[in-house]
């Protein structure tokens, strides 16, 4: 009799830590690759991490992550600021210029093309055969030298010869953010500025967003992340052309 | 005789150096705020806190992050889509984050560490890579005019904050 209820004892324990742990599992934020915004300079691309800092990109093997291994470090030039991921390649902003390395072979980052700019500080982002870049001046507070702020349109269907189509100015641009057909520009307190980038020829300014001093954006399924002086900022995008003010930290 | 004259002057001349000395003391002058090197590296799991100097920001399933310059990353949860505050992790030193497979990876000063959030309320550290992050940190306070310089054999500067009637060693 009393083996019985020990062995019930010992099964309701059983179900009961099974349930503890189905209940810590709920809780954990599960597996996969997150999102960062245009400023970063950590990025994770399949079972890597890449690292910018002042002049060099560092990979680092993350399969193992108790045993993390630098694998690479290539020199990639003056004033290297930020590091965006994009369909195999790695898009590296610097004081200069935007670079663009491919990952072939991941441990090895190639160097496929670059384009010199203005001096100025910038984030890239990009999508299909564009990349955006937004060069911001010493005249609003940049390190970087300058005297240009702008958002900078380039095609890069050839990798290793990117060409401008664009430049728009803009009054104090941070970073940048993409979707399908929408890009929005954290334009300092000049506001969140959102473009429809369906077509290129049509590339429009839709609308800004004001109220806040804005520093980056990620758009998050249909959430739109922002990094504004004092905090972060939610927008919901389910209208990815017409943010909707959700909630702030400050 | 002459010589007194000579130690005269050289005492007048002291006294006034000193007196520019002391008008070097002003008011906003910014001062590096230290921390013990040892200190410095302790990663912790703190209560959620206001955000004082936000930095850089990160999306991770139904999370998001945002890090408080140089001192750590605020955790918050998506609910409705709204942020709704964990915990706050102490990270010295940090400004970048990436996450995959509930690690995080971010750095403390020049070490990248790994945290793992796999239970968010009790972050644990995984690994730490020493000097993997060679980024030269500025030594610059948040904005232009009068500070103290930095002192490194005073411990890891952790941030700035605005003192009156101090001396200003530095202006840029």
């Amino acid at each position: 009799m009393k083996k019985i209820i020990y062995t019930l004892l010992l099964a309701a324990g059983v179900i009961f830590t099974f349930g503890a742990c189905s209940k810590a599992d709920n809780n954990a934020p599960g597996l996969g690759t997150g999102t960062g915004g245009s400023l970063a300079r950590f990025t994770i691309y399949g079972n890597y991490l890449y690292v910018v800092d002042g002049t060099t990109l560092k990979t680092f093997n993350i399969s193992n992550p108790k045993n993390t291994v630098q694998v690479s470090s290539i020199e990639v030039g003056f004033g290297i600021e930020t590091i965006y991921p994009y369909n195999g390649n790695l898009f590296i902003g610097s004081a200069m210029a935007m670079y663009i390395y491919s990952l072939g072979n991941p441990e090895q980052p190639r160097s496929e093309g670059m384009a010199s700019h203005v001096r100025a500080c910038d984030p890239v982002v990009a999508k299909d055969s564009l990349a955006y870049v937004t060069v911001r001046s010493t005249n609003n507070g940049s390190s970087c030298g300058g005297s240009v702020d702008a958002l900078i349109v380039y095609n890069i269907a050839d990798l290793r010869n990117p060409t401008t189509i664009r430049t728009i100015p803009m009054q104090n641009p941070h970073g940048l953010g993409i979707t399908e057909n929408t890009l929005y520009v954290c334009d300092g307190q000049a506001g969140l500025k959102i473009f429809n980038v369906n077509s290129i020829a049509n590339l429009a300014l839709i609308k800004t967003i004001g109220g806040y001093n804005f520093y980056d954006v990620i758009p998050y399924n249909d959430v739109l992340i922002c990094m504004v002086e004092g905090g972060m900022v939610i927008y919901d995008i389910a209208d990815q052309q017409n943010p909707v003010f959700v909630a702030k930290t400050f | 005789m002459k010589k007194n004259y000579f130690l005269v002057a050289a005492a007048l001349a002291m006294a006034f150096a000193s007196c520019n000395q002391a008008n070097l003391k002003r008011d906003e002058v910014w001062v590096p705020i230290y921390k013990d090197k040892a200190e410095a590296k302790v990663i912790l799991n703190l209560p959620a806190q206001q955000v004082r100097s936000g930095g850089k920001i990160y999306a991770y399933n139904n999370y998001v992050f945002q890090l408080e310059q140089n001192q750590g990353i605020h955790v918050y949860k998506l609910e409705n889509k709204k942020p709704v505050p964990v915990k706050f992790i102490q990270v010295y030193g940090a400004q970048e984050i990436a996450i995959k497979d509930n690690l995080i990876y971010t750095n403390n000063f020049k070490d990248i560490v790994v945290l793992n959030i796999t239970n968010p309320q009790e972050v644990a550290v995984e690994s730490r890579i020493p000097d993997a992050f060679s980024l030269n940190t500025s030594e610059l306070p948040p904005a232009k005019g009068y500070f103290q310089c930095v002192d490194s054999t005073k411990g890891m500067l952790i941030g700035w904050e605005k003192q009156d009637n101090i001396e200003a060693t530095c202006i840029y």
